[in-house]
């Protein structure tokens, strides 16, 4: 039985984690059907993900996860503050802090949008651009921002090198067997990513390694659902969307290897 | 907006003005079966044990012990969010009623004082579907989904859903 939810933080963490279809699904489609009600409903899914966004960087930052700087103010921002703070370093850092931390999570929301629209409008054809921001929203604000929260921490959280060794393995992995599958003769700085030694991981570290896979999973799962219900299209071409979003980053891949190889 | 929503803590005026006029007119007045959810919740208890004796009779399934392990971990918070939302549905269904009256439908929703109810008035009524699941085919129950995108509602393990079905496309004459 389909319920109202949104109404509530509670309710939709709720409905993110125990009904990820209602959690993505449009509900009102005729908001998205004429002018008016589309540009309030625009605003209102900016205005959403700015607000995940926030949310989920600002404890990053103020717990020392993630990104962090130590440089002072600068005189302009030191001169707009006068008068209202006392410290204006402090404030310049945790703004500088909370930029850098969301710079990755709004990059990746702008990765998935394009890919994943793209894949729907070669399947569906033009149009529905903006249930296709719905579902990135939807998704990227919850499934994906807990992905990299998970990340930042075991980046920084002492006694988790290995589980953080061995993200850091897997993502260099990803990068050779593009590299290798296209025959390029370039490499990371690092070089080939050392075999990790999987005995020493921690419980935390396995714990924190089994939620970022719950997280990619759920990520994935609440896209292929955007597809299938804010679009309406088959299981198989939804699959197809869902394989489009998890090719974006071979696709990445693949273009910088060309671009250093070829262009540079 | 196509559908009305009253939503009370306690006893409610307006929810029971409501039965009343269901009262009156119903012409059909059903209970969800929860038996789709009871066969899910079964077989998600099954799918996460066998992947738990799986994981534990082949630590080494997934390459080394430690992947086992999140391999494990991943299998028993999906199969553990899986069982907890289909009790979540139990409950939900159990004390949830379809009313279908000359005028309306309205589903009917009452548990520890809180109580809510949905309708939509046939005139308002600008879809309807019914779809039926594998599971929903062998237990002759159905979904049925009205004004689906225009913020609708959805009737869901419907029993004799073809006579309520009909009841409803006779009312609305769609």
């Amino acid at each position: 039985m389909a319920t109202v939810r949104r109404g509530s933080l509670v309710g939709s963490v709720f409905d993110a984690v125990f009904r990820p279809a209602e959690f993505v699904a449009v509900r009102e489609e005729s908001e998205f059907g004429n002018r008016s009600t589309l540009a309030r409903r625009l605003v209102a899914l900016a205005g959403f993900y700015l607000w995940n966004v926030f949310l989920y960087a600002t404890p990053l930052t103020l717990a020392g996860i993630g990104f962090t700087t130590t440089a002072a103010a600068p005189a302009w921002f030191a001169g707009l503050t006068a008068g209202v703070v006392q410290t204006p370093d402090t404030l310049w850092r945790l703004f500088v802090g909370l930029v850098q931390n969301s710079a990755f999570l709004t990059i990746a929301t702008g990765v998935v949008l394009v890919s994943y629209h793209g894949a729907v409008a070669l399947v569906t054809g033009p149009g529905g651009v903006l249930k296709s921001f719905h579902t990135v929203v939807y998704t990227t604000g919850a499934y994906l921002a807990a992905l990299f929260t998970g990340v930042m921490y075991l980046s920084t959280a002492p006694g988790l090198g290995t589980a953080e060794s061995l993200v850091l393995n897997l993502q260099k992995r990803g990068f050779y067997l593009v590299i290798d599958w296209l025959g390029a003769d370039v490499g990371l700085p690092g070089g080939r990513p050392d075999a990790v030694v999987i005995g020493t991981l921690s419980p935390t570290g396995q714990a924190i390694l089994a939620l970022l896979g719950v997280a990619a999973i759920y990520f994935l799962y609440s896209l292929y659902l955007g597809a299938r219900i804010n679009h309406g299209i088959s299981r198989s071409r939804a699959a197809a969307v869902l394989a489009a979003v998890a090719a974006a980053p071979v696709i990445y891949i693949a273009g910088t290897v060309l671009y250093s190889t070829v262009i540079l | 907006m196509t559908t009305q929503v009253h939503r009370t803590n306690g006893e409610a005026e307006e929810t029971d003005e409501s039965s009343d006029e269901s009262d009156q007119q119903a012409l059909h007045r059903v209970s969800p079966s929860t038996k789709p959810v009871v066969i899910r919740f079964v077989a998600y208890l099954v799918a996460g044990i066998a992947a738990v004796v799986v994981f534990f009779t082949n630590p080494e399934i997934l390459g080394s012990r430690d992947v086992t392990n999140i391999g494990l971990l991943i299998a028993q918070v999906l199969v553990g969010v899986a069982l907890v939302r289909q009790v979540v549905r139990y409950v939900r269904l159990r004390h949830t009623e379809y009313i279908v009256t000359t005028n309306m439908v309205t589903i009917a929703y009452q548990l520890l004082g809180r109580s809510e109810t949905r309708q939509v008035p046939f005139e308002r009524v600008r879809s309807h579907e019914l779809r039926q699941g594998r599971i929903e085919n062998q237990l002759d129950l159905a979904t049925i989904t009205l004004n689906q995108g225009l913020g609708g509602i959805a009737l869901t393990n419907v029993p004799k859903p073809f006579d309520v079905y009909d009841s409803i496309r006779e009312q609305t004459e769609l």
